[in-house]
């Protein structure tokens, strides 16, 4: 498996570049006073086709925000998102979204509770005009329906029907049935059953498989996130701190910050997690109103140093593949 | 300090909003076909001498700036040309308004505790015989027009059990029209206070307190309590300026010689000075309310933004 | 058989809750039993609709109006809660067991001070004096590594950070020094590096003050850095209990089986594919008879489906309920 994603992912071409990407909200902190909130500061990365870039961080790290961005359902404040090859930046959105995809972390929040299961899947399908009759959408719908999993007497049903993981399905499908290339998964399972999750992890595997897709999987569950990605980036306080293969970075973390994650990360063998050192982690984020100047993560790194209060890293390679924004990596 | 600033951009917002209602309700006072003296029986002679007399036949900024001068400056609302000839408008104003404020202040105490003691009965005892029927009478006291339960009230208690006196005027008389008032209030009161109770005793915190060993007692009317009234204290504002000032049918049905009388009447009968007297007294009153109710609602909810 | 009875703090026997709602009873917790020796820590293991929850309210008796306990004892010190008074367990409750739980953000009330909600237990349950209390207060916020206590006590919750809340709400449960700690899912809402801070500090807690902890969660990982014995729960029943080694490394349940199986190894380099349990957790408003995790097992067998399984003992202290075990069982009979 872990081969088959090495082949995929060198010798393809880039699918989706992100370049310099900035996401700014504009918070009222004051009386007159408007101050930005940097969700996402500066992030570049690219993904290449049939490839998983997985993007991990804790509340806060603008990780959301950013699958949210690459698709414009974010406006983007400065920087530049490029879909194979063409800018989508300042375009209409419409001839993309057949393309781009998403799928989202509350399976209770995101479909509408008013719509039945084919009327969700079928949705979006209408709108880019992909089928010729009536009885097409429904051949369609009832083929993805079963690709995910979803007995054909659920046609007409309705969300409260369902379980999470259901739904979940249900908004998979959705995805899938304008066909995309590309599909950014905002925490698809972190609102699951563990026994649950599993089922919709191998499930978006085989469909991967099967459909050449290319996805960006965000989540914060890291041992999910290295079992179904290529690649990882770790993002804190909207900076990607470190950008690597999964392996590797489990391997050989280098930002202290993502030494200080997998530490915390629990490990489901008590002999192994006895016997490793864990890291103490102290304080909490800042806030993304008013973050440390420099590098976010001086104020909790046990290497900073006086450089890292006046400069912020910037990510580069430091080996092959792998990127950290550090001075002292 | 943030509560200062907070204050001071409530009042700020407090004056321009009074600003623009006096304003727009002189210009649009002076848009109505009609004048102070078309009732009267004059001669056009007479009529065209009393307008002049009154500066009616300037143009209506010029008015608009002299009428605002005298208010700015002297605290002037002119005298009332229909109504009370001749009189201040300032002293029928506060005179008139004294007899409804009574009226008003009584109807608010009775509205408050009665909607929320029957709220908290009506939520606690959830689908149980007092639930429902508090449930049943709320309903109603909300859908009754005000005049229909002010003559309902007239009828059977002034005139068929004779029990409550027909006149304001005498010992008792203020009893109906207070009722007539408090209906709509404490009916809200009592389905608001419900709902919020029900809400609140849900909370995840009312289970710590169980934890931790509090009485069923101190749970309930300690912290689900203080919360529940949240939603309640933001709606006291707003309802006591609208009981203050939405006196007309009780006052006209008992023959109250309250403010809300002359409310309607001075629209009616072209009162130019009476309508923007009573209208500045109402806005202002109006606009303080919420003002308070703002800053009552910071200091019980410590978690509200100061904006 | 190292069964010193005054060890034992805790007992609960056949214990059965339900709830009941316009469409029946749904079956939360069927029968459970189990003890829980001074200063253990006790994992409960299971899935949403698993009865995990529900089971450690009941222990408390903290279960909404909505549910009732059907059957059963739950023995404090030989003393059986659920035929308290309502004036024992209030002296019980916060005070010799204490409870936190899962969501730090709405689990505190949002209109009074930390100071006057810890000022609430150490009022009931203690005989300090406004100083005594001030001082223990203080101590407590140390104790749970909040910075700057004396300022920090007179803030409202939405002062703190979830991690925060978190402490004080630990820092509440241990103002009277509980013999047994109750924490249900209290690091699920965290982040991961709050989360091990959370643990930790329960880990040096429990260490300096002897307590024993009772810890429900889902996730086998958290259960594995803390608990010494873990229960996994399925569908209101016990399936599988045991030390930690044992159900980890010895595990006789299918369920218990796949829960690991469904969880991705960080620490391995080949990725396997994950092997979910097929299925979905049953419907606990209509149960079958039979075991309950038959319909999902891939062992099942006839009887799995007529008859729910007991608890077969594998060896002391580990027991695990299902037929498969029968045949283990009987054959070791006929070897003695």
């Amino acid at each position: 498996m872990a081969d088959k994603r090495q082949q995929n992912g060198s010798g393809s071409e880039v699918l989706l570049e992100v370049r310099n990407l900035k996401k700014y909200f504009q918070v009222r902190t004051g009386f007159i006073k408007k101050t930005d909130l940097k969700a996402v500061d500066d992030v570049s990365f690219s993904i290449k086709k049939g490839e998983t870039l997985g993007i991990v961080g804790e509340s806060g790290c603008g990780k959301t925000t950013l699958g949210r961005t690459i698709l414009r359902l974010e406006e983007p404040t400065a920087g530049d998102i490029i879909y194979d090859g063409e800018s989508i930046i300042g375009r209409d959105m419409k001839e993309f979204r057949s393309r781009m995809q998403i799928v989202f972390q509350d399976p209770y929040a995101s479909l509408d509770p008013r719509k039945t299961v084919s009327d969700i899947i079928g949705e979006a399908m209408d709108i880019q005009k992909l089928c010729a009759n009536k009885t097409e959408r429904r051949e369609r719908i009832l083929e993805l329906m079963r690709l995910v999993g979803l007995n054909s007497e659920f046609y007409n049903r309705f969300p409260h029907e369902f379980s999470g993981g259901q739904r979940q399905r249900i908004g998979i499908a959705r995805a899938l049935a304008v066909n995309p290339g590309f599909i950014v998964c905002d925490e698809p399972v972190s609102a699951l059953d563990v026994s649950i999750q599993a089922q919709i992890i191998n499930m978006l595997e085989e469909l991967q498989e099967k459909r050449q897709l290319t996805y960006l999987f965000i989540a914060h569950d890291l041992a999910i996130v290295k079992h179904i990605s290529t690649r990882i980036g770790v993002m804190y306080l909207g900076h990607m701190v470190e950008l690597t293969g999964s392996a590797e970075l489990y391997r050989n973390p280098l930002h202290p910050y993502t030494e200080m994650l997998l530490s915390a990360v629990p490990i489901a063998n008590p002999d192994a997690s006895a016997a490793r050192k864990r890291i103490k982690l102290e304080g909490e984020v800042p806030s993304p109103l008013n973050p440390p100047s420099g590098c976010p993560f001086r104020t909790r790194c046990p290497k900073a140093t006086a450089q890292c209060a006046g400069e912020i890293p910037v990510l580069r390679e430091v080996g092959e593949g792998h990127f950290v924004a550090c001075h002292n990596c | 300090m943030q509560t200062s600033r907070y204050i001071l951009k409530r009042i700020l917002l407090a004056i321009v909003s009074l600003f623009v209602i006096v304003t727009l309700t002189y210009f649009l006072m002076n848009l109505m076909p009609g004048d102070p003296f078309m009732s009267e029986k004059a001669t056009e002679e007479t009529r065209a001498i009393l307008i002049a007399k009154y500066g009616l036949d300037q143009p209506v900024y010029v008015q608009y700036f002299k009428y605002m001068q005298n208010l700015l400056l002297h605290g002037d609302m002119g005298t009332s040309y229909v109504l009370q000839k001749g009189r201040a408008v300032r002293e029928i104003i506060t005179e008139s308004f004294v007899v409804s404020m009574g009226l008003g202040l009584r109807a608010l105490l009775l509205a408050i505790v009665c909607g929320i003691i029957l709220g908290c009965i009506s939520g606690l005892c959830k689908d149980k015989l007092p639930d429902s029927v508090i449930r049943v009478f709320s309903s109603l006291g909300i859908s009754m027009p005000g005049y229909v339960v002010a003559s309902t009230l007239m009828l059977v208690f002034a005139v068929n059990l004779g029990i409550l006196p027909v006149s304001f005027k005498k010992p008792g008389g203020w009893i109906m029209p207070v009722i007539t008032l408090a209906l709509y209030p404490t009916s809200y009161l009592t389905r608001l206070t419900r709902a919020s109770i029900l809400e609140v005793m849900n909370q995840d915190y009312l289970r710590t307190e169980r934890a931790k060993g509090m009485s069923e007692f101190v749970v309930v009317f300690v912290h689900a309590l203080k919360n529940s009234l949240i939603p309640v204290i933001t709606y006291l504002g707003p309802l006591t300026a609208s009981i203050l000032t939405g006196g007309f049918v009780a006052e006209s049905v008992f023959n109250v010689p309250g403010l809300g009388r002359y409310f309607v009447s001075s629209i009616s009968s072209r009162d130019y000075t009476m309508i923007m007297g009573v209208t500045i007294f109402y806005s202002a009153l109006i606009v303080i309310m919420n003002l308070v109710c703002d800053i009552l609602y910071k200091i019980v909810d410590p978690r509200i933004k100061l904006d | 058989m190292g069964n010193h009875s005054d060890d034992i703090l805790l007992e609960v026997n056949d214990l059965s809750i339900s709830f009941f709602n316009k469409s029946g009873e749904i079956q939360a917790v069927r029968d459970i039993s189990y003890t829980l020796r001074k200063g253990e820590v006790l994992g409960i293991v299971g899935e949403s609709g698993s009865g995990k929850s529900v089971s450690s309210h009941g222990i408390l008796r903290l279960t909404p109006d909505t549910g009732k306990v059907k059957n059963g004892e739950i023995l404090f010190h030989g003393k059986d809660i659920l035929k308290m008074s309502k004036k024992e367990l209030q002296e019980l409750r916060g005070n010799k067991i204490a409870m936190i739980f899962q969501d730090p953000m709405t689990s505190l009330d949002p209109l009074f001070t930390v100071e006057y909600q810890l000022n609430e237990s150490l009022k009931k349950h203690t005989n300090l004096d406004a100083a005594g209390r001030r001082n223990r207060m203080i101590e407590l916020l140390t104790l749970v590594g909040i910075n700057q206590p004396e300022r920090r006590v007179k803030q409202y919750p939405y002062e703190f950070s979830g991690g925060m809340r978190q402490r004080v709400m630990i820092a509440m449960a241990l103002s009277c020094d509980p013999e047994l700690l109750i924490a249900d899912e209290p690091t699920t809402a965290l982040d991961v590096t709050i989360q091990a801070q959370i643990i930790d500090l329960l880990k040096e807690l429990k260490q300096k003050l002897g307590m024993a902890i009772i810890f429900i969660t889902h996730d086998l990982g958290v259960v594995s850095d803390i608990c010494d014995k873990i229960i996994v729960m399925y569908a209101g029943k016990i399936v599988e209990n045991g030390t930690s080694r044992q159900i980890f490394y010895d595990k006789r349940h299918p369920y218990t089986e796949g829960l690991l199986a469904s969880v991705p190894d960080i620490e391995s380099d080949v990725n396997e594919k994950l092997k979910p349990i097929k299925g979905n957790p049953p419907d606990m408003s209509c149960v079958k008879p039979g075991c309950a995790f038959a319909p999902r097992c891939a062992h099942a067998m006839q009887i799995c489906i007529r008859e729910a399984p007991p608890l077969f003992e594998v060896e002391e202290e580990h027991a695990s309920a299902c037929w498969r075990l029968a045949r283990d069982v009987l054959a070791q009979q006929k070897g003695d």
